[in-house]
């Protein structure tokens, strides 16, 4: 059934001539009708007088020459003749429309030959759709896509050297060193192992970006594997003068996660730890429960995070500005990351800080 | 005395992880690419494999398909490489690591563990 015939049923009384010029007028494409004769105008719908920036009444008996630069009328009359010798509707998927008010536009165009009684083609109807935001977005998105994929390959080269570097260091202060050479490579491992982490944030976050995470869940100890985690940064904690302090207060059953995930994202809650903690100092994880979830709390008793800036402290690239003035080094990615993370598990992460005191970081993970 | 076999194309990665091993008192062999590798694991017996990804001639994936029809017997192999999402790759071995991301010493240890 027609759509005049169905809105006529349930008691419009509006008719098809009604009905077909609130069409014309209110959709949000361009539309006008040329008659064959010299390709005037005689008709030009609201959108079209909007996009040309011209009113219909100084449009109607007018040609494309009286609008747009020559080359460009020369290009629409063509198109038009085209439909005009095969009588058949013909499409433009892509026309670039040099506009008065707009400046250039893209449009999709379709245009439709109409029918006198005798069969010849007496109108040329056009419908346009302004397209340009929709080619400019898809742009932008190839573009973000390229970019995404020279970083993932680059941080991915950037690795092997950084690997090798790091076992050569690894090798060399496991020797008896006086403290001349022992201090700058102490440093120096400090500095890799910093790097390393740099790369592996910009890896996370191109896979972010690119939608490529990849989340394995499985049955895992969390006690098991924390405890991993908490041994493999005790080394980078030692040379900062600090310990931690591994508290299991509750026990969970194996719960369904990704290992992987929940160990990126505890490296970087214990890398902030470390990093900006005091010296001397300690850190403290504990395991403990709180309703239907496990939580894990990390504790330091470094520099803290401005209140202004606590509810940022998880968006891309930002860091806090007490941190940046000290001079600690950071790309303001890995809390980003760890946010980015816990959502796989359908966990939580929030913090609570004080200035010169100390932060926690909570992280939750439901129990089943 | 076990005998471990390295495939590794890089020559730092090979010989830092040969001489760590050696000092543990592992019997190692080292091969710089899957092809290398093949014809160690026919003529040798082996009680374990280091393998890397990507390496020239014959990758990682490709040396550990054709391996399953090469073993004498079962042992572990164990996946050590820079790449983060290795499952893209179409391996299915649970043992990764990541080098950059783990220590010499705990490469160690995991190969002692799976011994």
């Amino acid at each position: 059934m027609d759509i005049l015939k169905k809105i006529q049923k349930i008691g419009s009384r509006d008719n098809s001539e009604n009905l077909i010029n609130s069409i014309i007028e209110n959709i949000p494409d361009v539309l006008f009708v040329k008659e064959v004769k010299g390709l005037r105008f005689i008709h030009v719908n609201k959108a079209a007088e909007e996009l040309f920036g011209s009113r219909s009444e100084d449009m109607i008996g007018k040609t494309d020459y009286d609008f747009f630069p020559k080359k460009q009328a020369d290009f629409f009359i063509q198109k038009d003749k085209e439909v005009l010798q095969t009588k058949k509707s013909l499409t433009i998927p892509e026309e670039k429309v040099h506009t008065k008010t707009k400046g250039e536009r893209i449009l999709h165009t379709k245009k439709i030959p109409l029918f006198d009684i005798h069969g010849t083609v007496a109108f040329i109807l056009t419908i346009s759709a302004d397209i340009t935001e929709n080619i400019e977005a898809q742009k932008a998105i190839k573009q973000e896509k390229a970019k995404d994929e020279f970083l993932s390959i680059a941080a991915h080269q950037l690795r092997t050297p950084l690997g090798t570097m790091r076992w050569h260091l690894e090798e060399l202060l496991k020797r008896k060193l006086t403290n001349e050479f022992k201090k700058p490579m102490l440093e120096m491992y400090e500095s890799n192992l910093r790097l390393i982490s740099l790369v592996n944030d910009l890896l996370d976050v191109s896979r972010i970006n690119q939608n490529q995470i990849q989340n394995n869940p499985q049955s895992t100890d969390i006690v098991a594997l924390l405890k991993d985690i908490v041994q493999q940064v005790e080394d980078e904690a030692k040379i900062n003068l600090l310990s931690i302090d591994f508290t299991v207060a509750y026990t969970p059953k194996p719960v369904i996660i990704d290992p992987r995930l929940f160990r990126q994202v505890m490296q970087n809650i214990l890398s902030n730890a470390i990093k900006y903690n005091k010296k001397r100092s300690a850190i403290v994880v504990t395991v403990s429960k709180s309703k239907g979830d496990i939580v894990i709390k990390t504790t330091d008793f470094g520099i803290g995070i401005p209140a202004k800036d606590t509810k940022k402290i998880f968006g891309k690239f930002f860091r806090a500005e007490n941190a940046t003035e000290i001079g600690i080094e950071g790309t303001g990615l890995g809390l980003f990351v760890v946010k980015s993370f816990v959502k796989y598990w359908k966990g939580k992460v929030w913090l609570e800080s004080e200035e010169k005191k100390g932060t926690t970081v909570f992280v939750t993970i439901p129990i089943l | 005395m076990k005998t471990i076999l390295i495939v590794e194309d890089n020559k730092q990665y090979r010989e830092l992880l040969h001489d760590a091993l050696k000092k543990e008192g592992y019997a190692v062999l080292t091969a710089e690419n899957g092809n290398v590798a093949l014809d160690v694991v026919r003529e040798k017996s082996l009680d374990l494999i280091l393998l890397d990804l990507l390496m020239p001639e014959l990758d990682g994936v490709s040396f550990y398909v054709k391996l399953q029809n090469v073993l004498k017997k079962h042992i572990p192999i164990i996946v050590l490489t820079n790449l983060t999402d290795t499952t893209a790759y179409g391996v299915d071995i649970k043992d990764v690591i990541i080098k950059a991301n783990t220590s010499l010493q705990d490469v160690v240890k995991k190969i002692k563990e799976s011994l």
